[in-house]
């Protein structure tokens, strides 16, 4: 019995060996993926003459954004806004772009006191 | 028995090297189009402010400074004309704008508490020298006290303020100019940030016209003056 397993097991052994060896080389195969590679490629705008941002408040805090002037190219995309008063407090809100752009209004998830200075980062992803 | 499971262990395992390596070109890739931009929004939230001087002067008491005051006045009449002189400290911007950011648009609002009794333009212009804010009067402004100086047509921009039929023709709202050319300047480097003046694009008229607008020293915060910029890196 075990002079036949040895001849089995060492060409296993063999063969897991090789397998390795394939899977060893497989940072320097040449690919032909389609959607996959490296290097830099700059990333599609659908706006590329900016927006207007307009805060909206309740009191003394920022509970809405107005966008303005959002290109037809964005519409059905997904707006996303954040303000950050630079004081320990900040919030987002995210809707979709109204089809033919133009300006909207974002709520915010909570209201963020209104400071010297705010920060306002308006991220449009897609369509 | 044993060179059996050892046979069953590699078949195991070269299907599973298999499904591994056969995934590698099915692995999505989600290139939607990205947009981003940033805006620095500076407010004259009260008194207490760090992020911009504003202040009325007034021909008519052309040595007193109105630093103080909760509003200031754009009033064309005869020779009691009034300016307004506002300013805002970029570099209180959190990020800072970097000078070479792509500035999209800068807006200046103020809140308008009151309009004149007619349609009139009210012309911003870059001051052209350095002011204090508890310091400025109608006498040393840097404009001088000639009436429609700078001319009209250096303006950077000019908006419509005043009852009747015109683009803000009631009190209680914001009014906002334009200033993204000066803006452009000033977060390059080009040109000097002494901030702002604004009057009547017509002063000395004949029959007295004033809008008003609220200061960073009026007591509601919702209606600070604000510079509203917003740009991409």
């Amino acid at each position: 019995m075990r002079r036949k397993a040895m001849p089995i097991v060492g060409a296993a052994a063999l063969l897991a060996a090789a397998l390795f060896a394939t899977v060893g080389h497989a940072s320097s195969l040449s690919t032909t993926a389609q959607s996959l590679g490296a290097g830099k490629s700059a990333v599609a705008k659908c706006d590329a003459d900016g927006v207007t941002t307009t805060q909206v408040l309740t009191v003394n805090n920022v509970t809405s954004v107005t966008i303005a002037g959002i290109a037809a190219a964005c519409g059905t995309a997904t707006l996303s806004v954040t303000v950050n008063n630079n004081a320990g407090s900040n919030s987002t809100g995210s809707a979709a772009v109204p089809g033919g752009g133009g300006s909207m209004t974002v709520a915010l998830a909570a209201g963020v006191p209104m400071k010297d200075s705010d920060q306002v980062d308006v991220t449009i992803t897609g369509p | 028995m044993r060179a059996g499971s050892v046979l069953l262990a590699v078949a195991w395992f070269v299907s599973m090297m298999q499904i591994q390596v056969g995934s590698a070109d099915s692995i999505p890739v989600n290139s939607a189009k990205l947009t981003v931009y940033r805006s620095c929004v500076l407010s004259g939230t009260i008194a207490a402010s760090t992020s911009m001087v504003d202040a009325g002067v007034s021909q008519a008491t052309p040595a007193v400074n109105a630093g103080a005051a909760v509003t200031m006045l754009l009033r064309s009449s005869g020779v009691v004309n009034q300016r307004a002189y506002i300013q805002f400290d970029l570099t209180k911007c959190t990020p800072v704008i970097p000078a070479s950011a792509t500035v999209a648009n800068a807006t200046l609002r103020v809140w308008v508490t009151a309009v004149a009794t007619a349609c009139r333009t009210q012309d911003i212009f870059p001051a052209a020298a350095a002011w204090g804010e508890t310091t400025i009067t109608w006498n040393n402004q840097p404009f001088g006290t000639a009436l429609n100086n700078p001319a009209s047509g250096t303006r950077t921009d000019g908006v419509n303020v005043g009852a009747a039929v015109c683009t803000y023709s009631a009190a209680a709202q914001y009014v906002s100019w334009n200033v993204t050319a000066d803006v452009v300047k000033f977060v390059a480097g080009t040109m000097t940030n002494n901030g702002w003046m604004i009057r009547d694009d017509v002063e000395g008229s004949g029959t007295a016209r004033t809008n008003t607008y609220g200061t960073s020293d009026a007591v509601s915060v919702p209606h600070a003056p604000q510079l509203v910029v917003n740009y991409n890196t």
